[in-house]
Order: structure tokens, then sequence, then C-alpha cells
């Protein structure tokens, strides 16, 4: 059966001469977000996990770099570029504090630098670090500031600074939690220029962590004064590409190039201002009539279109992303959810690949498990259900019932934007068909979407998470420690108590080899499979679409010789300080 | 002086009335403080990083102490910052008004230039085919609702003839004038459509009836010019319904046109007041609830003085209730 | 919100403008084809709306199909059928470019879902004219009531219904909207619990309360000072025959002409609602959500999925419309003589 990537989006003229005969005959002259193939959701806080645990070596999956620019065109410096993204960010700017999700760190990264950053050879490089080194059992970690960097403010860059944020991390809500397991943090005795981290247990992959937002870097002279003066607050300082200009809540951020950045020849651009524009659509619509230079999207219609089409540059991000998927609350008290059976049944009776094809445009790649192709754990066949048996899911439920006879009914939370509603009245049909008695449909405003879950708040859950690498970065999404009961935040949304799971976990988190973690994550991909925890969706693209005369991200060559890769730990994140224009 | 007395203490009820309700309705949204907790720190949160903010954020004190001590804060300028972004209020709300208020003018503006003279024509002209495709259409611009015109404006003005930018971000009318008004140009159309319709059948009927009236009669017999006639006798008695509604919309634009706001990206107060219901910034709420309330009475006041200049007869009948 | 606002503007001076009201001229032949076609219309639409379900021509039977994913109605959807335009729109592609899709795709094609939009728009009839008509039947009783002692009694009956009307037309409405929603709804997310339609009837029956009051209050001011009121009240009449004896019958053509547009305007108000997710839950159908839901596939091309229910929507709205103007022509020959 042929699947053309048409794009559904017609020739505006059609639709205009349609409105014209409408018009003429009534003589009268007469609209959340990205639709993803499971949910556009951006989250606060916690959707990206910036903790990792990773190896040192390479891991069996493979990275995929991202592109350089063509050999013998020389990026041009000047210009101004104006770009659209998902949403802004709560709790701005200060690094502890923020609520950082794809649509912060694409923005921030530009204000701080982080102290890793992820290479293509599946690990990590040192960055704004000189240096992470640990002792023989992994529970010292030592931090060396590079040299010759100072803040945007002239603050040096140096070890009390790093000791400075990572002690406000620790008190932090995200990347306290995070950092849970640090003991101590100080300046180096020996030496001014390093930090020096305790951690109470083996952590072998603490610099993963360094990669995100635990590792942004703030001028400890700024974060003194926006401590008494909080309207500062929203004026970050940091050792990156782009010195902060202006920022107005909702509307722009805007940034000017920092002359004196460590990481010649970046950045290009003089000027760079980016929108929230939450509405994909409006995005798409903003960069063709040129409002905005360049956007980021994850929408399957906006990024068929844009694969096909030479009025734009189009890239694509593809590493470590996120799953899109449903998320069930297994453990709430006299739930249906509770049995196996049940869940199982759900999974059974979606048509995973048809919402794919007729919502997604199949431009994502359909998931079998929380890993992605080229995460840490993933597994061509993890035994997941991935066609559709609605005489399976009838089975299950009838076996259910015949053991707790009665009704079942489910709620399924959703958010406002059009395609998750879409997927939901889909997912009411066929759960209904297979033997759920009611279900109905919630729809809950963007600012309390993720409380809900948070709060436990639900029984269905339409939900996007996961990117990263390795298997520790999810930690606090599944271990049981992280289930608090529901009317408490807790970011084991589902309230998964699973020991079988908690074992894994904990055993993935102490160990350094390679080996053994991967088939760890292996065996988590199975179990989440067999138990049917969460029904999975598709592994989240994103593309970057540009004018003509702009030049999208590439990567850049990392201070130790190998490559920086796109998105890992963060999905979605790109490199602004690589773009230029054609003047 | 009485009347000014009592004109002050209908104020100050109706203030006091409508934002002690929001302060009631804001604590009754679902999810109540824990909903707060969540947005103001995070998930993730224990319990003591959430008792610290709730004491914090002040919201531990007994609901009438944090009315009066918001209140307070509004009269005395000294309103504070938003929980969730560290913005001072007053910037936010400095930036929302203006941008409410561009909206509201050229809107009305739009809709008044079409409507009055249409009107007028439609009344004088009663029952012929302008007539009847002035009133039809109007009630059709009636019945399409704004989140529809809205898209397609956008579609042939934005997307395809790149005319206007979209979203429109807002420029300021002395930075950049001819921004400013591309900025503004869509989104006061797609007001003005329905302020024209309605607007339109309301001084036509006005009008309908007072062209029977008798003076109108002893004018044209006079031998006074239609135009004239029209204008200058006919218009100014019928003005009663479109003044009285006029007003109205001038509140209701100020506040209540969210759709618009949030589809061309203008932040106006209407955006800011219903993002942060939803966001449970619940000072920032307060003060724009004020704000609204005291610009609908201080239109409500003008436009008592407006009827008495339109119609003397007002004045005098007035004078019995 | 302006919609409802317009409402007052409808007639809302203090004092109104008394005047004999002009002998309408002879309708014109085309005035009573529109006219008839108004009736029929809200005939069919009337008749369809409450029959909803069991009329073949908007319920296809979905024994026939194998799979019941197949079948497409109104409130079944099909992945086979999504966005398909209408039969007549012969130079429309679908929406979607599907594999085994299907031939027909009915009188106003289908929606994002797969789901036939004429018969969803019947159904929705059903549920967008309940939610509208409710309100503006319940918005008259009461702001007439109110109007009529307000405007009859004067004093401080008056003052303190001015002023509470005052605090409900400062109050924004949108926050009353969704405080009312989002309070009677389930809060909790975590069982199963259809929305009720009860808390945006009541919404917007307080939305229109204001501008009706203060229109009945303005008409009984005026009429109270009529002569045959005073007449009555000289031979011993008590107040409440009065109001309902003499005034109300006097108000009631302006009510009417008010209660028309203001079921019109309220219609598409719940569309406003549905469009932010305050009205009734998905996938219950009502003219305002589906128009709703239809302006994202309108931006991408596919123009049926909105602008279908929207002609559906007017078509009503002007007949509607049509008979207001017809009743009030009527009265008014009638009126001459007061």
């Amino acid at each position: 059966m042929s699947q053309s990537l048409t794009p559904s989006r017609r020739r505006p003229g059609r639709l205009l001469a349609a409105l014209a005969i409408s018009a003429g005959l009534i003589g009268a002259a007469c609209g959340g977000d990205d639709g993803g193939t499971s949910t556009e959701t951006t989250a606060g806080a916690g959707t990206e996990t910036t903790a990792a645990g990773g190896t040192e070596t390479t891991a069996a999956a493979t990275t995929v770099p991202p592109p350089t620019t063509e050999a013998g065109i020389e990026p041009v410096a000047g210009g101004k570029v104006i770009m659209g993204i998902e949403a802004d960010t709560s709790n701005p700017w200060r690094p502890a504090e923020m609520l950082c999700a794809i649509a912060c760190h694409q923005v921030i990264r530009n204000i701080y630098d982080s102290l890793t950053m992820p290479n293509d050879e599946g690990s990590w490089s040192p960055y704004l670090a000189e240096s992470v080194t640990p002792n023989d059992d992994f529970t010292v970690w030592t931090i060396t500031a590079r040299d010759g960097v100072t803040f945007h403010d002239g603050t040096p860059f140096d070890g009390a600074a790093i000791a400075d944020n990572l002690t406000r991390g620790q008190a932090g809500i995200t990347t306290g939690a995070i950092l849970r397991s640090v003991t101590d943090v100080s300046v180096d005795p020996a030496d001014p220029m390093s930090a020096v981290v305790t951690v109470s247990a083996s952590w072998a992959a603490f610099p993963f962590a360094l990669i995100g937002q635990v590792g942004y870097m703030a001028s400890p002279a700024w974060l003194a004064a926006s401590d008494a003066e909080t309207t500062l607050k929203t004026a970050p300082v940091g050792t990156g590409p782009f010195v902060y200009a202006d920022y107005k809540p909702n509307e722009l951020f805007r940034m000017t190039k920092n002359p004196d950045y460590w990481n010649a020849p970046y950045p290009y651009l003089d000027e760079l201002e980016f929108r929230p524009i939450s509405d994909g659509l409006n995005r798409r619509d903003a960069l063709s009539s040129g409002t905005i230079d360049m956007l980021h999207t994850g929408n399957g219609q906006n990024i068929a279109e844009y694969r096909v089409s030479d009025e734009v540059n189009y890239t694509e991000i593809t590493n470590n992303g996120e799953t899109g998927y449903t998320l069930l609350h297994v453990t709430q008290e006299g739930s249906p959810l509770q049995d196996r059976r049940v869940r199982c049944a759900l999974a059974y009776a979606t048509d995973n690949p048809a919402l794919n094809e007729t919502i997604g445009a199949s431009v994502n790649e359909l998931a079998n498990g929380p890993f992605s192709p080229t995460q840490i754990g993933y597994l061509e066949d993890s035994g997941f259900p991935m066609e559709q048996d609605m005489a399976m899911a009838q089975q299950l439920i009838a076996e259910y019932k015949a053991e707790f006879p009665g009704p079942i009914s489910l709620a399924l939370a959703t958010t406002q934007d059009q395609t998750n509603l879409t997927i939901a009245q889909f997912q009411q049909q066929w759960w209904i068909e297979a033997g759920i008695d009611e279900v109905t449909i919630d729809q809950i405003d963007q600012a309390s979407y993720i409380l809900t879950a948070a709060f436990g708040d639900f029984q269905v859950f339409q939900w996007r998470n996961h990117g990263g690498f390795d298997l520790d970065q999810q930690y606090f999404w599944w271990h049981s420690t992280a289930a608090a009961d529901v009317g408490a935040l807790a970011l084991n949304f589902g309230r998964i108590k699973d020991p079988a799971l908690d074992a894994l976990l904990d055993e993935n988190r102490a160990s350094d080899d390679p080996a053994r973690k991967q088939e760890i994550a292996e065996e988590v991909n199975r179990l989440f499979a067999t138990e049917c925890y969460n029904l999975w969706g598709s592994y989240s693209t994103w593309g970057i679409a540009s004018k003509t005369n702009v030049q999208p991200p590439t990567g850049f060559e990392l201070p130790d010789g190998k490559n920086v890769v796109f998105g890992a730990g963060i999905s979605g994140v790109f490199y602004a300080m690589t773009v230029w224009v054609e003047p | 002086m009485s009347y000014v007395l009592r004109r002050l203490a209908q104020t100050l009820f109706v203030v006091v009335a409508v934002t002690f309700l929001t302060s009631i309705a804001l604590r009754l949204m679902p999810g109540g403080e824990q909903v707060l907790i969540g947005l103001t720190t995070g998930p993730g949160a224990t319990p003591e990083q959430a008792a610290a903010k709730v004491k914090e954020l002040g919201l531990d004190r007994p609901l009438l102490v944090q009315y009066f001590s918001w209140m307070g804060d509004f009269v005395t300028g000294s309103w504070g910052n938003t929980w969730q972004t560290n913005q001072a209020i007053a910037t936010e709300v400095k930036r929302a008004m203006p941008t409410s208020l561009y909206l509201m003018v050229y809107g009305q503006f739009l809709a008044l230039l079409l409507a009055i003279p249409t009107a007028v024509w439609s009344a004088y002209r009663q029952n012929t085919r302008f007539d009847r495709m002035a009133s039809t259409s109007a009630f059709g611009m009636l019945s399409l609702p704004n989140f529809i015109v809205a898209p397609i404006l956008v579609l042939i003005f934005s997307v395809t003839w790149k005319i206007f930018p979209f979203p429109s971000f807002y420029r300021s009318l002395w930075d950049a004038p001819v921004e400013h008004f591309k900025a503004f140009a869509l989104p006061s159309v797609t007001i003005a459509i329905p302020l024209y319709a309605g607007y339109m059948r309301l001084l036509r009927a006005d009008m309908i009836a007072s062209l029977q009236s008798d003076f109108i009669t002893t004018a044209r017999a006079k031998g006074v010019s239609t135009p004239r006639l029209l204008f200058v006798h006919g218009l100014r008695p019928s003005l009663f319904s479109l003044v009285t509604s006029a007003a109205v919309n001038i509140g209701a634009l100020m506040g209540g046109v969210v759709i618009v706001e949030q589809f061309f990206q203008l932040n106006g107060m209407g955006r800011l007041t219903v993002e942060s219901i939803f966001r449970r910034e619940y000072p920032t709420v307060q003060y724009a609830v004020v704000i609204l309330a005291l610009i609908y009475i201080s239109v409500n006041f003008f436009v008592d003085l407006a009827y008495a200049w339109i119609d003397p007869r007002v004045r005098a009948s007035r004078a019995l209730g | 919100m302006t919609d409802i606002d317009v409402i007052t503007s409808e007639n809302a001076p203090l004092v109104p403008v008394v005047a004999t009201q002009p002998r309408p001229r002879k309708l014109r032949r085309r005035g009573r084809v529109a006219k008839w076609l108004a009736v029929s219309w809200l005939v069919f639409l009337t008749i369809s709306a409450i029959g909803a379900n069991s009329f073949p021509y908007i319920n296809h039977s979905c024994d026939q199909f194998e799979k019941s994913i197949d079948c497409s109605t109104a409130s079944k959807g099909s992945l086979v059928k999504i966005e398909m335009p209408p039969v007549w729109a012969t130079w429309e592609e679908p929406g979607k470019d599907l594999p085994n899709q299907a031939a027909s795709a009915g009188l106003m094609g289908t929606d994002t879902n797969g789901r036939d939009i004429f018969a969803r728009s019947m159904l929705g009839a059903r549920n967008s004219l309940l939610i509208a008509g409710l309100a503006i039947t319940f918005g008259l009783a009461i702001g007439t009531f109110l109007g009529m002692i307000a405007g009859y009694f004067r004093g401080w009956i008056d003052m303190v219904i001015e002023n509470v009307t005052n605090v409900m037309l400062a109050f924004p409405a949108l926050l009353l909207i969704i405080f009312l929603v989002t309070f009677f709804n389930d809060p909790s997310t975590s069982s199963a619990a259809p929305r009720p339609l009860w808390p945006i009837i009541v919404a917007l029956v307080l939305l229109s309360i204001p501008p009706l009051t203060r229109l009945v209050r303005a008409n009984t001011i005026a009429y109270a000072q009529r002569d045959f009121v005073v007449a009555a009240r000289s031979l011993g009449a008590k107040g409440s025959r009065i109001l309902f004896r003499e005034i109300l019958p006097n108000i009631v053509p302006t009510l009417l002409s008010f209660a028309l547009t203001g079921l019109a305007l309220l219609i598409v108000a719940e569309g406003g609602l549905a469009f932010l997710g305050l009205s009734v839950e998905v996938p219950v159908p009502t003219w305002g959500s589906m128009i709703g839901s239809g302006v994202t596939p309108l931006r991408q091309g596919v123009w049926w999925i909105s602008l279908m229910p929207a002609l559906v929507m007017f078509l009503t709205v002007l007949s509607i419309n049509l008979l207001g103007d017809v009743l009030a022509q009527r009265f008014n020959r009638r009126e001459a003589i007061g």
C-alpha cells in the first residue's frame, strides 16, 4: 500500500476559491500547540531530565551526528535571526530555579555554556569544563574550569563559580532531585580553578548530568545580585556565545553576540531573538509570512511539508528523541488499571500504525518502548503489541470482568490541542469496542496539565518524555521512591511501584560495565512491554526550518577534537551559535 | 454634591464586590492550593518546599486578610512581582494596557466608520435592496465567530499576499508607526466585524423610528437638504442605543477579546487576565480586574453625560426617574 | 465577551425613544419566499435534531460493515474516511492521502476522526439549540422579573438591582465562565464523568441577565408613565396586577426580538467557549466545537470541517432572525394603537 509523503496542506488558491464561492453565496464577508503523533505537551518542570548516567566507552547504540557545513562554503559573520519556538519558560532564568523544557534549553544554551557536552562516540566531552575527573570508585569528582573564560559581566570563571552553581543546584527542585546523592560541593583547596563534588554512592555517569540544567554555569556576581533584587533574575549572565539584551515574558528573548566568546569562531550572528509561538500552525504561518526567520517544530504535517519544500532550508533532529505515549496510573486505589490485563487490553485495542499514518503523516517512527533507536536499551522487538488485535483486547477484558464483574470506566486526560483530541477520540472508540464501558475525555488547560500528572489526579494521560541517553536519566520517572501518594507531587507520574524495576534501576546506577548496562536497559524495555505500564506511541522528530538565506544549525568540533551530537540528554536541542545568514 | 457622593459610593461598592468575588472564585478553581504550589515550585517539590512556598506567597493567611493586603497594595502602588516569571506586575499591566487600548480604539473606529453611514442610508431607504442586503449581511456577520474570521484573514493577507505580519508582534506607535498599523490591521478588522453588525442594526432601528417623528417631517417641509436632515437632525436623537452599546463594548473589548489576542499574539489585558487565571497568579488577576472594573465605571459615567448631550429631553425625563 | 454585550446594544437606553412605529410596506414576493424558506429550514432542523439518531439519512446503519471502524456516522469515526470532502466538491482532494480510501464522503464531508459532518451538524443542532435556548429562556425569565420590579417600584429595589447589575457587568465574563465550568465539572480527572451541561447554561444565563434587566427596566419606566397604567392604578389595581396585565404585554414584542437575537448570539458564544475548551466534552458535538476543531484543518486547506457547520449555524441564525423580523412587524402593526 502506497503512502506518499504528499503534503496534506493544499494550495491556498483552492481554499481561497472555495472561500470566494462561499462568500458570494452567503453575501457576507466571511486557529495549542504542535500536534505530534501522541502529544506535544511541553511541560514545565522535568520533562527534560538532565540527570544522566552513561558509559565512558562507546555504547552499542550509534549516535547520528548533526550535519556539518558543506565543504567550501565559508560561514559569514553578521546578521540577525528571529526564531519561533514552542513556548516560554516558567521561573526564568536562574539555572537552579527555572522549569526547563525543550524551548527553555534552546534559548538559554546561548547564554549559558554547560560543563560537558555529548559527543558522537556515545559519550561525553568536557566543554566549559577543562576536565571532569573521578576518583577510583566514582565517589569524588573534580571539575576543573577552563582557563581564560570570563562571564559576560567580567567575573572570572573558576572553581568558586562552579561550586556556587552546584550548591545552588542542590537547593533547586529539578536540579536538586538530580543531585540528591551529592553530599559535598567545595572549591578544591589545592587548585582554585577546580571544584570537588562528593557523592554518597558510586555514580559513574555523573558527567552526563553536567550536559544539562545542572551544568549551566551562571555568574556568581549576578546570582548574588539577583538574590537581592529579584527582577534581575530574568537577566541571565553566563559565559555563552550570546549576551542577554532583553526579555519580555511571552513575547521575546533577545541576545547579542558575545565578541569575546572563548570558542571562536562562534557565534556568527550579531543578534538572535527567540519568540515563543505556541501554536504550531501559527509558527508555520509566521515563517511563511516572513515575520520570523527560523522555526522549530514537532508537528508531523509541517515536517512532511518542509521535507519536500524548496522554499525553506530544513534540518532534522532525530537523536535520542522523546517518546510520545499514553501514561497509565497503575497503582490508583480501585482502578481497573491496576490489573495487567486491562492495561494490555488497551494496548492491543489501539491501532498505532494507523494513527501514525493518518494523523502523524508517518513522519515519526513507531515506538515499542521508552527508548528510541539511538538510546541504550532499544530493541527491535520488545514484546509490546505493535499491531491492533481487537480480539485479544476483548478477550483480556472479558477475563478481567469474569474475575471482577461490574462496569469499567476510564477518564482520559488530554490538552486543548486538536491533534491530541483527535487521537483521544479514536482511543476512546477503540477501548469502548474492546469492552470498556465508559471512556470520558477531559481537556485540561496547558498550565496545569503536567500538574495533573504530578499529583496523580488522572487515570490515563497523554504524554511525551524519556529523551536521553542512558537508563539512569529515567531513574526518577520510574523508581518507586519517586512515587508519592496521590495528592502529593511526584515525578513518577504513573506511580509505578515495581520491585523488579527498582532493582534494575538501582543496579544500573551503580554499574560502570557497559555491556551489563545494555542488558539492564533491555530488560527494562521488556518489562515495560510485558506489564503494559505505558502505551507507546512514536518517537518524536524535530525539524528546524528557516528562510533560504538562513543557514540552519550544524554540529561543531568540541575542544577535545570529537564532534558534538544534537539532542543527547535533551531532546530537540540544537546549537544556534552555528547559524549564519547569507548576506 | 450628593450626586457625586452617590456615584463614588456606587463605584466603591462595585469595585469591592467585583474584586472580592474574584478572590473567592480564584480560590475555588479546581486543584486549589495544590496546583498553585505545583506551578510555583515544580513537580518533585518536597512537602517542606511546598510549605515554604505557601508561606512566602502569603497564602497561609485568612482570605480576608489576603484580600485587604492585596487591595492595600493596589492602592499604594506596590504591586509586587508575578509569582512565576518574576516580572513586576505593574510592568506587565503597563505593557498590556496600550495594546488593549489600541485594539479597542481601532476596532471601534472601523466599526463606527462603516456602521453609521450604512445604518443611516439603510434607514432612509428602508426595505430597498440596499437595506435588505445591508441588514442580512450584518446579521450574517454576527453569526461568524471570530476564531474563524481571524485564520481566514491571516491566510489571505499574511500567508498568501504577505501584506501584514503574523503573529502581530506589538510595535509602538511612536517608534514604528507603519509596523504599528500593520500589526494591528488584521486584529482590528476581526474585532470590528461583529461590532459593525451590532451597531448597524441598532442605529438603523433607532433611525427608522426617529425618521417618523414630527420634527423630521417639519424640517423636511421647511426644505432642509437630505444629508443635513439625515446626519444632523435625524442622527442625533437616534444615538442612544449606539452610544450605550459602544460604551459597554469599551469595557468588553479591553478585557474580553481573548481569542483574538491569543491568536494574533497581542499581549493585551484580556490575554493577561485569562492566562493569569489559569496560572493561578492571584495578584495579577486581582489588579487586572480592578482596573477593568474602574474602566467600566468611568465609561458609564461619561455615557450618562453623553445622554444629556444627545437629547435634552433626556435631562427632563431623567428628572422624573 | 463582545458577543454578549452586543445584546446590550440591541436595546439599552435608559429612556427609550418613544415614537410611533412605521407601517411596514407589504412584504415583497421575495420576502415571502424567504420567510417560507426560513420556516422550512427551521422545521427540518428541529425534526432532524430531535430524531437525529433514528433517521437513516443521518445515522447510517453500522451493521453492514465488517469492522465497525469502517462505519462513518455522527459518533463513530473511521480511520479510512478521515477528512473526505463533500460529494459535491468534486474539485477537492481528500485531506489525507490514505490507503483503502473510501469512495463516498457524505453530504458535508467527514472530519478529522472520519465522522460524517452532516450527521454531526444535526446532532449538534440539538445541543447548540438546547444550550442557547435554555440559557435565553431562563435569562429572559429572571431578567424580565428583575427589570420590571426595578422599573416599576423604583426606590431602593431599583438601587439594589442596579448595583447588582453593575457588578455583574463589571465582573470579567471569562473568569465567571471559567470558574463555573471548571468548578462544577468533576474536578478530579481520575474517574470517568462526562461534563454536565448546566454550568455552561448557568454561565450564559448570568451573562444575559444584566442587559435584559436594563432593557426591561427602561421599558417598564416608560410604560409606567403611560396613561393606561396611571388609570389602572387610580382604579386601585395592585402593583403585581399592573405589572402582569398592563406592562408585560407591551414589553413582549421587544422581548421577543431580543430573545431571538440573543439566541443567535448565544449559539455563537457557546462556540467561542467550545473553542477555548470550556463547553461540553468531546466528542459530543455542538456547532461551536465543530467549527473550532475545524480551524486547524482549515489552515491546512481542509475547509469543510469548519465551514460546513458554520454554514448550518449561519442559516439557522439567519432563519431565526427573519422570523423574528416578521413577528416584530406583526406585533408592531397592532402596537400602533398603544
